[in-house]
């Protein structure tokens, strides 16, 4: 007899999420240390990231970790440069000043919500023929099985 | 009986006027058209033997105890008219003023009765003419063990007027006693249905031939009063002897004949030895027992009075309206008490009540009054809703009136009830004639409770009467010489009627009912696992081939062309009884292959596996899992389907972030390295 399956147990989603909350702010709060421009650039730049989080209802917040991912890596490419000057504000100023940046990394974000919408149409389609494809070989069998041995193979 | 086979369809065939050859090249003149009826081989062979005597054993040699005499319109079967058919032109109802027969050969001399009687007259040793042809006859009969009950006058001939030879007439292709009128039947059988008067004892053919003598010396009126309906009442009441005599003087030598052949006591009835001595001028003592003395206060039933105990329980046997409250009655106990001198049978009619409150209710109160009269005189017939039987009888009644639905039902009625069995088990004397009722009718109530086939009314029908031919309308106008050619039969009728075998089975009720009688080798056991009508069409065949096969080896037949290529199309329609195509394909190729005649075992064997049948159903089983199983697994995709939006929420979320992270990567990359 093979022994019965235990049920897997289900991830604590809070408990990731409040440790990612944590790092992502400790992280937050080392550039802050390193560079105040970059911290000021990390904070406002992370703006579609918060939104996305708390307007995120799923525990999962699949929606605060793509619009983060994508929203944070175009964060880290642009503060890359600031990191260095230290908290010499004026220094940072030109490239806080410089809509070029602000507009890619909130383009980031546009494209973790994008990939955010998209994904269900393109994994429920893929399924759907995934689904379909297996109840027609089942079909298929049944009438093979109905073929070979009449009727009253039906069971109840 | 086979070897005589050719010589047995030529005298299918004769004519009223032909002669045949028979036996061993004998030529002998039969005096009735042969039916095709069955032969009983005892008779056929006796009637080899003493070809010179055929005359008068041809009769039981063509039919034995058998006939139709309902209504032609009620006849279904065919074959059977033309026995019904055979039965000689000069039988009449009422023959008392007719013809007297004397000789009936054509060319020889036929007289009035009132020339007859002359003749007779003068003639005072006529008693000698007839007595010492029918001593010879009488006892040859007791050999066989047959009684011939119909003998009359008017069918007693001579084959000249050497008065040699004596002929007895037909009797045989009816119910015995079924042509004779009442008087000419002892008290025993007198009161019963003409049908149902059985074929009783050896002595009540000396009853008739003592009312066949005494008709010789009476007046034609005297004859005529002897067919009115109270006639039978007064003989019981006054005696037979005393009634017919009605103070009459005939000579001494003469009354001590009447007086020994007409005695209602059969232990003191003339035996042919008797007849004999008296024949030889010996002095016989005939014995006279005047019946009982009547009762000095008569009961009153349906408003005629009644005097004698037996005449009383006769009419609540006959009238049974009112009969039941009649016997429990105290006022007829105490009659009965004071004039019967019966005591312990008014006591029995408690015990023949419980007995009857065992049968089935829709029988219990006819049963009832049937059991209560068989208590309280055991030596009357056996009464059962108003109809009288003999014991030996009922089997003959069935089989006259097996078309009468009503008529059959009643007599299955009667089985059922078990009264027969009530009214052997108030005999003292268990003789071996009464344990072999009692079996017999042990075992038609037994077979009447069964709904399968080989059993039910069918079966007691051929139960009852062995020689009645098989009523299967599959062997219509066949004739079965022999048990063993219901084969035969079957193949002539195959071969006759080739469009219309397809959707028919070679069996039916009668046919099993029939065979399970007949062959010893088709138990009950057999019959009991025989698929019932309302089993599947593949089943009734295979058992049906599992019955004709048991038949083919146990007679050793050898293949019936017509009959095989029957069996082979039900053999290929029967297939079906496997479930997998391929095996089903598989044995449809080897039959076939079989397209020449060969024993039906060995379709059987094919059909019929029992290993095959058991992989098959095995692996029908596991199909049958299988498919289960694919149902269940349809049913849990479809709902997957239908609730795919929840299903995919959590490939979804995976998904999503999978993408990001990987479009970061390559984003990442793309603004690093270029």
């Amino acid at each position: 007899m093979s022994k019965a399956k235990t049920p897997r147990k289900a991830p604590n989603y809070k408990k990731r999420n409040l440790i990612v909350k944590i790092l992502f702010f400790l992280v937050v709060l080392a550039i802050g240390f390193v560079s105040f421009g970059a911290f000021v650039m990390t904070l406002f730049g992370a703006l579609p990231t918060f939104a996305a989080w708390y307007r995120d209802n799923n525990p999962r917040k699949s929606l605060g970790y793509t619009v983060g991912l994508t929203n944070t890596t175009c964060i880290f490419l642009v503060i890359k440069d600031l990191l260095p000057m230290g908290q010499h504000l004026t220094q940072a100023m030109p490239y806080l000043q410089n809509p070029w940046y602000w507009c890619m990394i909130y383009i980031g974000a546009v494209v973790g919500y994008g990939i955010h919408n998209m994904t269900p149409k393109i994994v429920i389609k893929t399924l759907r023929w995934n689904f379909q494809g297996k109840i027609q070989d089942l079909k298929r069998t049944q009438h093979q099985l109905v073929q070979q041995w009449g009727p009253d193979v039906v069971g109840e | 009986m086979r070897d005589n086979r050719d010589q047995l369809h030529a005298i299918k065939k004769f004519s009223l006027t032909e002669a045949v050859t028979f036996g061993q090249g004998d030529t002998v003149d039969f005096t009735n058209p042969l039916p095709p009826f069955s032969f009983d081989p005892h008779i056929t062979a006796y009637a080899t033997q003493k070809h010179n005597e055929i005359a008068y054993v041809m009769a039981p040699h063509i039919v034995p105890r058998f006939s139709l005499m309902e209504t032609q319109s009620k006849i279904e079967n065919p074959h059977l008219l033309q026995g019904y058919a055979a039965h000689p032109i000069w039988v009449q109802e009422s023959p008392y003023n007719q013809t007297l027969i004397i000789a009936q050969k054509p060319g020889e001399i036929s007289l009035t009765s009132q020339e007859a009687r002359h003749f007779f007259q003068i003639h005072k040793n006529v008693a000698e003419w007839l007595i010492g042809p029918m001593v010879r006859i009488l006892r040859d009969f007791e050999q066989l063990n047959l009684t011939h009950r119909a003998i009359h006058p008017t069918r007693i001939t001579f084959d000249d007027f050497s008065f040699k030879n004596l002929n007895l007439g037909h009797g045989f292709l009816t119910p015995p006693g079924f042509l004779q009128p009442a008087c000419y039947e002892p008290l025993q059988t007198c009161f019963a249905e003409p049908t149902a008067r059985g074929s009783g004892h050896p002595s009540y053919d000396l009853y008739a031939l003592g009312v066949t003598i005494l008709s010789l010396f009476k007046d034609p009126k005297f004859l005529q009063h002897l067919s009115s309906a109270d006639t039978n009442k007064r003989r019981l009441s006054e005696g037979s002897y005393a009634f017919f005599l009605e103070k009459q003087m005939f000579s001494e030598r003469i009354t001590e004949l009447l007086k020994g052949l007409i005695c209602d006591d059969l232990s003191q009835r003339w035996t042919p030895d008797d007849l004999e001595s008296w024949a030889d001028f010996n002095k016989v003592h005939a014995r006279y027992r005047p019946p009982q003395k009547s009762a000095t206060k008569p009961f009153l039933y349906q408003g005629q009075e009644y005097n004698s105990p037996a005449l009383l329980i006769h009419q609540m046997g006959t009238d049974h309206t009112w009969a039941q409250d009649v016997i429990f009655s105290e006022d007829f106990r105490v009659w009965m008490r004071r004039n019967s001198g019966q005591h312990e049978n008014t006591v029995g009619i408690e015990d023949a009540k419980v007995a009857a409150s065992r049968t089935e209710a829709s029988i219990r109160q006819d049963a009832i009054v049937s059991y209560c009269l068989m208590a309280l005189d055991p030596e009357q017939p056996l009464y059962f809703k108003g109809v009288v039987f003999t014991l030996d009888g009922i089997g003959d009644h069935l089989a006259a009136y097996f078309y009468d639905t009503q008529k059959r039902s009643d007599t299955a009625a009667l089985l059922n009830s078990k009264a027969p069995l009530f009214w052997l088990s108030l005999k003292e004397q268990k003789s071996p004639q009464v344990l072999r009722f009692n079996k017999l009718y042990q075992e038609s109530a037994n077979f009447l409770s069964k709904r399968g086939m080989g059993f039910g009314i069918e079966r007691c029908l051929y139960e009852l009467n062995p020689h009645v031919p098989c009523q299967s309308p599959l062997l219509n106008a066949v004739a079965m010489y022999d048990n063993t050619d219901i084969l035969d039969a079957l193949n002539h009728y195959a071969a006759h009627n080739p469009g219309q075998l397809s959707a028919k089975l070679p069996i039916d009720r009668h046919l099993m009912a029939y065979a399970a009688t007949h062959y010893d080798f088709i138990k009950d056991d057999f019959l009991n696992a025989f698929p019932d009508e309302r089993a599947p069409k593949e089943q009734k065949i295979i058992g049906c081939l599992r019955f004709l096969s048991l038949i083919e080896k146990n007679t050793n037949t050898q293949p019936l062309k017509d009959l095989y290529y029957w069996v082979h199309d039900l053999s290929l329609q029967s297939i079906g009884i496997y479930r997998s195509k391929k095996r089903r394909d598989m044995i449809q190729k080897l039959l076939e292959s079989q397209r020449n005649p060969c024993p039906i075992d060995r379709l059987l064997d094919w059909i019929d596996n029992t290993a095959e049948k058991k992989l098959d159903m095995d692996e029908f089983m596991d199909a049958k899992k299988h498919h289960i199983y694919t149902v269940h697994k349809i049913k849990e995709w479809q709902f997957k389907l239908d609730n795919i939006r929840s299903v995919s929420r959590d490939i979804c979320d995976n998904f999503s972030i999978l993408l990001a992270a990987m479009g970061s990567l390559f984003m990442a990359a793309l603004y690093l390295f270029v």
